[in-house]
């Protein structure tokens, strides 16, 4: 606990007093955890399923709003957790005009829907609702993680609709043996899990699984704990991250079979094998500007899973980018409010 | 301030009592002082305590330095910390245990006034963190008292590199304990099979063969060496489920059959769950025993050489670091990631089975089971196929009756106010939830009419104060009651008082 340089033992002690005490006197004034603090309004639902439209003081500076997808797993709100390091906030002082899908949080009525229900019904249907609502033809299409892997199957399907694509630390060539999820799901009997589950599988399931691939890491947070609640705004931003640890939606249970066993087992996008709704998913049929970025240190989606993306598509116009930082620094690192962001926004702004 | 301690007495040993004695009573006037009032005060006033604590140890430090001086050669004592006083281990021993309840004392009060009030679902996490910390300190007592004693206390080093020890700590890291002890788990299991064993003995003569068999293979692998309990373990059991298969197929079909057959199911899945997971566990910790010596081995290195003490934090970090390596060796391993998908496959298995149990159980009974709300699920995902079959066969059909550009059919939008909640905000600007002003400051501003201010995105008094007449008409549409409450108590021109 001691950050004293100190070698006297009554320095070091005092030091860890005063420390617990400036914590105390912190937890004591924290009455609720602020996230996704941005102002949006919802513009369209669909049972659970929300489409937001972000609020701006001053008219965007590009003609084409983005919609962003995000995963199924965890929360949208990790794209604007804090104020200050917040990717949503800073798209939009860029100037972009920004929507989101938020895909709510299922429950047992929802254990039958299907992946096609999810890309070729709520996003198709934001997708056409922006298209209606701004008058145009195409818009723009930014997908995070598994979202990106259901935009990249969207913009297979509906290259028309789409205007330019990124997509953001998404993987596309599940077959992987660095990655431990990767290797994990390989052996994982998910219709077993599926079906015992009663077709929801809940969020604290696949919490276990990511907390198991850095095992120590709830130890070390914990261990700096006093220094990190003796600061009250160390102590908020990591109460909001915890925050949005513990809020893990439940997964859909046929989509979660399909997802695992399509992807993960059988790696049938990129090969060029995978259906939706009856109808074939060629990559070679993106033809869009395509932006992919990804994580140098991703050790939830590793980079070897995600370059492939700019081979497979059939677009002229690509970019691979690589950001120096993890899976959840692309979001709430310092360095993605410098470089990352303002690429993504300058990338989509030379392509209004 | 302080007086070396000069008085020589011709006992050594008595003197050096007498300045126990005295420091003893000195820290228990000063606990006795320090525990007046409320936690709450206690704790405020650490800070204080503390200083004056360490007053007195410097003091009494002073006067034992100058004693050991003056007589440690008379008691021929040699080594620091041996119990050449017979007094003096006692002395620690009661005054760490008054220690200890004031500091548990303290963390009690903790948790009732803080942990108990996490304002949201956080607590499972944070109340682990609290037990996982004060297993740690209490582990980390006698292990500095190991490191500064030179490891050469023989009870501390058996405690410390014992397999228990790294279930226990790993445990509490981690966060599970299903299965506590691989030993336990094979005298439970064992137990079971006997169990069983006898139940079936009676029946048929098939039994002798399965036991016979059992009994051959442990005494060939013990005699090789090589005893694989964990894969003999579960292959017994599944044996012993498949011969107990005939048993159900004899009575009548129903539902008691059935019911019968899952519970035996339950049974026999549970033993072979407890025997996946006590090895899948097993690997994890085996890996990590080495985590804990290399690491002491380490710090005693450095003691040797810098004589400092190491920092805690600094152990401990080392520490962890090597436990996950070692942790993820076993954790890539393709034995481990098929133990994994074997023991969550039957976790789930027996869940289910549960729940099966449940639905047999009480299906007279007027509730909604599972299965129900499967089939409702079912109806729910195929009305939304067929939904969206529709909505594409309605905008082919729009298409074709699109005339000179304008559309056949009106289309509403769904969240209607959408484009007046958008005029508003044009007007007045916009605000977020972090630049609240507390508009109940506003005559005829309640907490239930904030809110729903709040949710339309008016948060400020300098976005009142920009509203008019058609704001304040705005403000009655969407809100739908409260109606002609702005423009009756003027809030604009109180919100614009209020900016002043």
């Amino acid at each position: 606990m001691s950050t004293t340089a100190s070698n006297n033992v009554s320095d070091q002690l005092l030091e860890q007093v005063n420390t617990a005490s400036d914590a105390l006197r912190n937890i004591n004034s924290v009455h609720d955890v602020d996230v996704a603090t941005a102002p949006r309004e919802v513009v369209w639902e669909d049972g659970k399923v929300k489409l937001y439209h972000f609020l701006r003081e001053d008219k965007p500076a590009t003609k084409t709003p983005v919609l962003v997808s995000y995963a199924l797993v965890n929360r949208w709100e990790m794209m604007d957790l804090q104020p200050d390091r917040s990717f949503i906030r800073k798209l939009i002082s860029e100037g972009l005009d920004v929507y989101l899908i938020d895909w709510g949080y299922p429950t047992k009525v929802d254990r039958y829907k299907k992946m096609e229900d999810y890309i070729l019904g709520n996003i198709n249907d934001c997708v056409d609702y922006i298209r209606e609502a701004h008058g145009l033809a195409k818009v723009n299409l930014l997908g995070v993680c598994q979202g990106g892997t259901f935009s990249l199957i969207y913009s297979a399907l509906f290259p028309e609709k789409i205007k330019n694509l990124v997509t953001l630390v998404t993987p596309v060539d599940f077959d992987n043996e660095e990655g431990l999820l990767f290797k994990w799901a390989k052996d994982m009997d998910v219709d077993a899990i599926v079906d015992g589950f009663g077709g929801i599988i809940p969020g604290d399931f696949l919490n276990t699984g990511f907390d198991l691939l850095k095992p120590m890491n709830k130890a070390r947070k914990y261990m700096a704990l006093p220094q990190t609640m003796a600061n009250k705004g160390k102590l908020m931003n990591f109460l909001r991250m915890e925050h949005w640890v513990a809020d893990s939606p439940a997964q859909a249970g046929e989509t979660y079979r399909r997802f695992i066993k399509d992807m993960y087992q059988h790696n049938k996008l990129i090969k060029g094998e995978f259906e939706l709704g009856g109808r074939e998913v060629k990559l070679k049929n993106i033809n869009m500007p395509v932006l992919t970025i990804y994580a140098k240190h991703d050790h939830i989606v590793p980079p070897a899973t995600t370059k492939p993306i700019n081979e497979e598509i059939g677009s002229k116009d690509k970019e691979l980018m690589e950001f120096p930082g993890g899976h959840i620094g692309v979001f709430v690192g310092g360095r993605s409010q410098k470089l990352l962001t303002p690429a993504v926004a300058s990338w989509l702004t030379e392509r209004d | 301030m302080t007086k070396p301690f000069q008085q020589e007495q011709a006992d050594p040993a008595k003197a050096g009592e007498a300045l126990f004695q005295e420091w003893y009573n000195k820290q228990q006037a000063f606990f006795q002082e320090a525990m007046k009032g409320n936690p709450q005060e206690m704790l405020q006033q650490t800070p204080e305590h503390l200083r004056k604590y360490m007053q007195i140890q410097t003091e009494f430090t002073q006067k034992w330095a100058d004693f050991f001086k003056s007589n440690a050669g008379k008691m021929g004592f040699q080594i620091p910390g041996a119990d050449s006083f017979g007094h003096s281990t006692q002395f620690f021993q009661e005054n760490m245990s008054n220690w200890n309840k004031w500091m548990n004392g303290g963390q009690d009060w903790f948790s009732a006034q803080v942990l108990d009030k996490m304002p949201f679902n956080m607590r499972p996490h944070y109340t682990g963190f609290l037990d996982s910390y004060n297993f740690m300190s209490k582990y980390w007592e006698p292990l500095q008292r190991l490191i500064k004693n030179g490891l050469y206390d023989g009870d501390m080093v058996n405690k410390y590199f014992g397999m228990e020890a790294y279930q226990k700590l790993v445990n509490q890291m981690m966060g599970f304990r299903p299965v506590g002890n691989a030993s336990e788990v094979i005298e439970q299991v064992n137990k079971w099979f006997s169990n069983m064993m006898s139940y079936m003995g009676d029946q048929s003569g098939d039994w002798k063969t399965v036991s016979d068999s059992w009994k051959e293979k442990m005494e060939s692998f013990s005699n090789a060496g090589n005893m694989p309990f964990f894969e003999m373990a579960a292959e017994f059991n599944n044996r012993l489920r498949d011969q107990l298969a005939p048993f159900n197929n004899i009575a009548a079909q129903g539902r008691e059959t059935e019911i019968s057959k899952t519970l035996q199911d339950i049974q026999f899945q549970y033993i072979a769950f407890v025997l996946k997971s006590a090895e899948m566990q097993s690997k994890v910790y085996e890996s990590g025993q080495f985590a804990m010596p290399d690491t002491l081995r380490e710090f005693a290195e450095k003691y040797r050489q810098e004589a400092e003490m190491p920092d805690f934090q600094a152990f401990f970090q080392a520490y962890i670091n090597k436990l996950e390596e070692a942790m993820l060796e076993v954790l890539h391993s393709s034995e481990y990631s098929k133990l994994q998908s074997e023991v969550s496959a039957l976790a789930t298995r027996i869940k289910k089975d549960n729940g099966r149990l449940m639905e047999l159980m009480y299906a007279d009974m007027p509730f909604l089971t599972h299965t129900d709300g499967d089939d409702i699920a079912m109806e729910a995902s195929a009305l939304r196929t067929k939904v969206r079959s529709l909505e594409h066969r309605l905008a082919e059909l729009e298409k074709a009756m699109l005339l000179g550009g304008k559309p056949a059919v009106e289309k509403k939008t769904p969240a209607e106010g959408g484009s007046l909640k958008k005029s508003l905000m044009d007007k007045i600007g916009i605000a977020s939830a972090s630049d609240a002003d507390d508009l109940k400051q506003i005559k005829g501003v309640g907490p239930k009419l904030e809110t729903m201010l709040n949710d339309l995105g008016v948060y400020t008094f300098k976005q009142v104060a920009q509203m008019g007449a058609s704001e304040y008409d705005m403000i009655d549409e969407l809100l739908g009651a409260f109606q002609g409450r702005a423009k009756r108590d003027n809030w604009a021109r109180q919100a614009k008082a209020l900016l002043k």
